[in-house]
């Protein structure tokens, strides 16, 4: 239906065609929005965070879609349902209340024009707002209100869609460059809003999608961007897009297995040479793959090689219609049961609790499984796991009793969520990073109670100091540390308290810091960056500064981390 | 040495420092103003000892500080926008209110209790929570 002279009113069929336009932008984008955030370490979540209530609000959309509903209004009220059950994080919160009054605003009806959908930005902005006592502009709320605000002064010339959509996202591109005059920690960090970013970037793909195919042409997920106008910044996108619709549109993601982090470069090169209009993103711990292939067999091949699969999804692009609405619905059926790795101690004797640890690394993961933690769930700094990960994990072991260590300040609390949905009896003990966790299995005891036990571990916690050496994302003074874009930083307890010169710099600042010079034992956890040649020289000039403490070298294998250090 | 419960003091080499319930509980309310998802504060309610009872227009209404051994541990009272992921929302203050606190203070705090007292429905939802 794209051959009508205007697109005036957008259907169902358009409505989630456009949704999945604007999901796979932000998709393409996450890592960027990644990126922005404003602390400088690797530390990456609100393009993640955004993208996984995204796609938790189009799965719920295509299921929906699948099982005959055509109405805007219903498909929207599904979006928003799914967007709630899936929100991730804060922006993730955020952006299911935006979708929430943006199904409220559209209200029941078929089809929406422009009128409808300024009305609906508007409820958007303003349910965005409602749910928080003091609202900070600079940030996502910013953006969708002045979105709105600009749809709706075009709304007031006339009711034709697509200059409503592109005035909204003329207002959210302008009020997005803005952020940094808002908040002044943007402008320290030298970014512009990492959320506004994300809104910025599902309107865009909602835009491009509606330039490029009509809103009210019924189509496939990602396949029909090509053809179009440009948009000025989306040219990238176009190009990655292609327009050949041929064969299979494969989706996949590869995570890591056992621990190992997942080079990403040569995956990703090795992928896009099997296939047309390739987009693979990810990192050392994700990666997602969408390619169009006449084999998607190879893809799939390739890609078991290096990792776990999750979220398989391969249309036939010919078949696109059904394939797609089926194909959505079977992937949210098959969860992320690949991110977890759990072994159960051969011997089938259960003595005493069991324990579940979380920690990405070949070497730190040696390193649990060796004093005793039977579950190993992936996920550190880059990759929080969720509740449910963290459950299968409690669950696929045997016994009856957990003790769970977190091993980083941001897991602790989902880990706590755990405790209650399952009728295990599970203890948290809230290590902060990997060494306290090492520190913690130490004081197990078998033989002992759990309460007994997780007394003891945390007790054993507290006599651990654990330091960290990475290097910062970009410039930017936090806490008063000044730190420039690739200087090695050191962070003690998850604060940054010391930027030096090189990493030698940071360890012996770092140690400087933990009162090494009346500890006893330092223990070095080299990462995967760090020859084992590399970590010797360290620990031997080290020495130097600190002769009368035993430096212990472990290989680590963590990613982003050159060391983490405990010392005790 | 610190009298238990009261005040958390931290030790320097030229004196030490005591921060009252009421100044973390201050830090921790600036917190939650900003925490997206958290529309109101609530009583604290029969939480045992952990009840810090305030009048009902004090800023520091809902929010409990218990200091002890050098840590301190803040349980929250909180109503919540109707229709937001609880327990994501929970999470999210439980971060940032550490985050507050540990920043202003330099010390640590153990844990953040989040109790949800009631959900908040806006104006064009009937129903009250």
């Amino acid at each position: 239906m794209s051959s009508e002279p205007t697109h005036t009113l957008c259907d169902g069929a358009g409505l989630v065609a456009a949704l999945d336009a604007a999901g796979a932008n932000l998709e393409r984008h996450a890592e960027a929005i990644n990126a922005l955030n404003v602390f400088p370490v690797p530390d990456g979540d609100t393009g993640k965070n955004m993208l996984l209530t995204m796609q938790a609000a189009l799965a719920a959309v295509h299921a929906a879609a699948s099982e005959g509903t055509t109405g805007t209004g219903d498909l929207a009220a599904k979006l928003a349902r799914g967007a709630m059950m899936g929100s991730r994080g804060n922006s993730g919160v955020i952006l299911s209340q935006i979708l929430r009054g943006f199904a409220r605003g559209l209200g029941g009806e078929e089809r929406f024009g422009g009128l409808a959908l300024a009305t609906a930005l508007r409820e958007a902005s303003a349910t965005a707002y409602r749910a928080v006592q003091q609202p900070v502009e600079g940030t996502m709320l910013t953006v969708i209100r002045v979105a709105a605000e600009a749809a709706e002064e075009e709304a007031a010339r006339g009711d034709a869609l697509l200059p409503v959509l592109d005035a909204a996202l003329g207002g959210a591109r302008a009020a997005l460059a803005r952020t940094p005059e808002l908040l002044a920690r943007l402008r320290e960090a030298g970014v512009v809003d990492a959320g506004g970013q994300g809104v910025v970037s599902l309107l865009e793909g909602a835009a491009l999608f509606a330039h490029g195919e009509g809103l009210a042409a019924s189509a496939g997920v990602v396949a029909p961007l090509g053809g179009g106008r440009e948009l000025g910044t989306m040219a990238g996108f176009l190009d990655e897009h292609g327009e050949d619709e041929v064969g299979y549109c494969t989706n996949v993601m590869i995570l890591p297995r056992e621990g190992r982090p997942l080079p990403f470069p040569e995956i990703r090169e090795r992928l896009l040479a099997l296939g047309e209009s390739g987009v693979v993103v990810g990192d050392e711990e994700i990666i997602k793959i969408h390619i169009h292939t006449e084999n998607p067999g190879a893809i799939l091949s390739e890609a078991v090689r290096w990792g776990e699969l999750d979220q398989i999804r391969i249309d036939n692009m010919t078949y696109q219609v059904q394939a797609v609405a089926e194909g959505v619905q079977g992937a949210t059926a098959t969860a992320p049961a690949a991110t977890m790795t759990a072994t159960d101690p051969s011997d089938g004797a259960i003595t005493g609790p069991q324990i579940v640890a979380v920690a990405s690394g070949a070497g730190l993961i040696a390193a649990l499984r060796g004093l005793g933690a039977a579950g190993i769930v992936s996920g550190g700094q880059t990759m929080n796991p969720s509740t449910e990960e963290l459950l299968r994990a409690v669950e696929a072991l045997p016994g009856d009793e957990v003790i769970l260590l977190p091993n980083n300040g941001n897991v602790i609390l989902t880990a706590r969520q755990v405790v209650g949905l399952t009728s295990k009896r599970v203890v948290v003990v809230p290590s902060r990073s990997v060494p306290q966790g090492i520190a913690a299995l130490s004081a197990l005891n078998f033989d002992a109670a759990l309460d007994e036990n997780a007394a003891t571990m945390a007790e054993a916690l507290g006599g651990v100091r654990s330091a960290e050496v990475t290097y910062a994302v970009r410039s930017a003074t936090i806490e008063g540390v000044a730190v420039t874009e690739g200087q090695p930083i050191g962070l003690i307890d998850d604060r940054l308290v010391y930027a030096g010169s090189s990493v030698e710099d940071v360890l012996l600042g770092l140690l400087a810091r933990t009162d090494a010079a009346s500890a006893e034992l330092a223990t070095l956890y080299r990462g995967a960056d760090v020859t084992e040649e590399a970590g010797r020289a360290m620990v031997e000039s080290l020495q130097v500064h600190y002769p009368d403490l035993a430096i212990e070298l472990v290989e680590g294998g963590q990613p982003h981390y050159d060391y983490l250090m405990s010392v005790e | 040495m610190l009298r238990r419960g009261r005040v958390a003091t931290a030790s320097g080499a030229t004196g030490k420092v005591e921060i009252s319930r009421a100044a973390i509980a201050s830090i921790a309310h600036g917190a939650l103003m900003e925490s997206y998802g958290v529309v109101g504060m609530a009583p604290s309610g029969l939480r045992g000892n952990l009840a810090y009872y305030l009048r009902q227009d004090d800023p520091r209404r809902g929010i409990a500080v218990e200091v002890s051994d050098e840590q301190i541990t803040i349980t929250l009272s909180v109503i919540l926008e109707y229709g937001v992921r609880i327990s994501e929302v929970a999470q999210n203050v439980m971060g940032s209110v550490k985050f507050a606190v540990e920043r202003a203070l330099g010390m640590k705090v153990v844990a953040v209790n989040v109790y949800v007292q009631g959900l908040h429905f806006s104006d064009d939802v009937k129903g009250k929570g």
